[in-house]
């Protein structure tokens, strides 16, 4: 690869993110402008902004490469991920979000529901579980752009995570979440065109649709024994039902990252930066489209990685990518696709950290700026000031965070953040939305039990992050629960539906809310 | 039953669930392309 020729072209990728950024400034004025673009975005923009935001490069090059060793099963989460995180939060939660917000004037994700059940509480609460929990998934993303800029550019790793944090801060500071979505839609669009140029050359390249996947399933034979061993069957084939691998992929994968979508603050904003359901209707076209691409043509193309480096080099994925699944996507490009397009691929992965990035600072700083500090204070009036600070010491933590963290833990970041935010926020977001009897107090009561239980299964059961954070080791010796399938669980499995069932119950419990208050809510819903 | 060259039937349901789910969401944006 020429890196005269990389340069340039991501030179010229920052000056047309620059200028998204600058456009961005010069149109946001008010707090409404800088917090939800002044409810008044095209939808294209929206949609992109949000497939962008929702694809980060962990789907693509993680999950990708995961296919790489695992196989197809994982397509399950696409079909999720467009079902659930497209047309049901689209059609279902995004119609209701959208006119509850305007309704109730709500700014942020927490603001929106501290509104709709009349509680401060509920605001600062929802913006410190946002502000503690999404640095650890900032960093994690800020890693593997700062990597990506530090192999393909010969930059230091320091002074990469540096430029990655400046650049990214500039254009999320100066034009709010203006300057988010108008970058995102760009790098949406060259994630799109990247991908479905990889997806067409992939299938042409191994003899068609057909022929691929019959050479993948013959290859079923060739399967390492670590993926054997916890239940993986083929790369066409389903995991032995019960096996661990099995558990894994139903639980984590399909539940925790396919449902736990629905309760995303930075995406659940986003459907209050549209102007009317028109927008949403026309979302769900160009969204489905885009998440489609994305994560079936990656996970697809990580798949038939196999059949390419076999052909190749006698040789699966996972052995030509020296072990490390998350090698298996960048290998196959440098290794199968003309030059031209490992500069556009660059860019594509560049593309899905920034604009996953630029979302997660915003909304950490909306949380710390409008949702903790001015409520916790009782003043009003200096959110953009006081979101700016609060995004910039968000930028600083996940400088310092992607600095210092070792790789074990920061791995664990995107589902453990996911996860978190799922059990905080659904059932509390969910029954807000559809049920005019939640209560104040169930509402808080919902809220409380869902973070503390998926930090303490986090913490105590689940494996992969107990073990990687080391906490039940020193006090219990090692996981509270060993008997299979727990530590496998998602800790989605447990906290959402322990949640739902205390919000239901405390709210068949307490007092109602006023029935003005419901018709204002429900206005127009 | 192996259609498209995969022989799992919850392989391929897979694979075609994700191409159908997309023609839906299609299907839905164009039918209330302008409808509020």
């Amino acid at each position: 690869m020429n890196l005269v020729i990389l340069g340039i072209v991501v030179l010229v990728y920052f000056l047309m993110v620059g200028y998204a950024g600058y456009v961005a400034w010069r149109r946001t004025s008010t707090s409404e402008d800088y917090m939800v673009a002044g409810r008044r975005t095209h939808p294209y923009i929206m949609a992109l902004s949000y497939g962008a935001t929702f694809i980060s490069t962990a789907a693509i090059v993680g999950f990708g490469g995961m296919a790489g060793v695992y196989g197809m099963g994982i397509l399950w989460l696409v079909f999720l991920n467009i079902l659930v995180g497209i047309f049901i939060a689209f059609v279902f939660y995004g119609k209701r979000t959208r006119k509850m917000g305007e309704n109730l004037s709500a700014f942020t994700f927490p603001e929106f529901l501290s509104r709709r059940f009349n509680s401060r509480f509920i605001q600062y609460f929802g913006g410190a579980v946002i502000f503690l929990g999404m640095p650890l998934y900032a960093s994690v993303v800020l890693i593997g752009a700062a990597r990506f800029l530090e192999t393909s550019l010969n930059l230091n790793f320091t002074l990469a995570l540096i430029i990655m944090a400046i650049i990214v801060a500039l254009y999320v500071v100066m034009g709010g979440i203006r300057g988010v979505m108008y970058t995102d839609a760009l790098q949406g669009t060259i994630m799109f065109l990247g991908m479905i140029f990889l997806i067409f050359s992939t299938y042409y390249m191994l003899g068609g649709v057909t022929e691929a996947h019959g050479a993948l399933t013959s290859m079923a034979h060739f399967l390492p024994e670590s993926a054997r061993s916890v239940g993986a069957t083929g790369w066409t084939s389903m995991p032995t039902y019960g096996s661990p691998y099995w558990w894994t992929l139903f639980s984590t994968i399909i539940l925790g990252v396919g449902i736990g979508v629905l309760a995303q603050p930075q995406l659940a904003v986003r459907f209050m930066t549209v102007k009317s359901n028109r927008e949403l209707n026309r979302g769900v076209l160009i969204g489905a489209l885009f998440i489609f691409i994305m994560t079936w043509g990656a996970y697809v193309v990580g798949a038939l990685s196999n059949v390419y480096f076999f052909q190749e080099k006698g040789l699966i994925a996972i052995q030509a990518a020296g072990g490390n699944a998350d090698k298996i996507i960048p290998v196959f490009i440098n290794s199968a696709m003309p030059e031209w397009f490992t500069y556009l691929f660059m860019l594509t992965l560049l593309s899905a950290a920034m604009s996953t990035l630029s979302a997660q600072f915003h909304v950490q700083g909306t949380a710390i700026g409008r949702d903790v500090y001015e409520t916790l204070k009782r003043e009003s009036g200096r959110s953009v000031f006081i979101t700016r600070i609060g995004i910039i010491i968000a930028v600083i933590i996940a400088v310092i965070l992607a600095y210092i963290l070792p790789g074990s833990i920061i791995a664990q970041g995107t589902a453990l953040f996911f996860g978190i935010c799922a059990a905080t926020f659904l059932s509390v977001y969910t029954c807000g939305l559809f049920w005019k009897g939640t209560t104040k107090a169930g509402a808080i009561a919902g809220m409380v039990s869902g973070a503390v239980i998926s930090v303490l299964w986090l913490l105590f059961v689940y494996k992969k992050t107990a073990m990687a954070l080391g906490l039940a080791k020193s006090i219990f010796g090692g996981l509270l629960i060993k008997a299979t399938p727990w530590p496998f669980v998602d800790p989605i499995l447990v906290a959402v539906p322990a949640s739902m069932i205390i919000t239901v119950l405390v709210s068949l419990l307490t007092r109602k809310p006023g029935e003005d208050h419901l018709k204002k809510c429900f206005n127009g819903v | 039953m192996e259609i498209l060259g995969i022989p799992d039937p919850w392989v391929w349901s897979a694979y075609i669930s994700c191409i159908l789910i997309t023609v839906l969401c299609v299907a839905y944006g164009l039918i209330n392309w302008n409808k509020n």
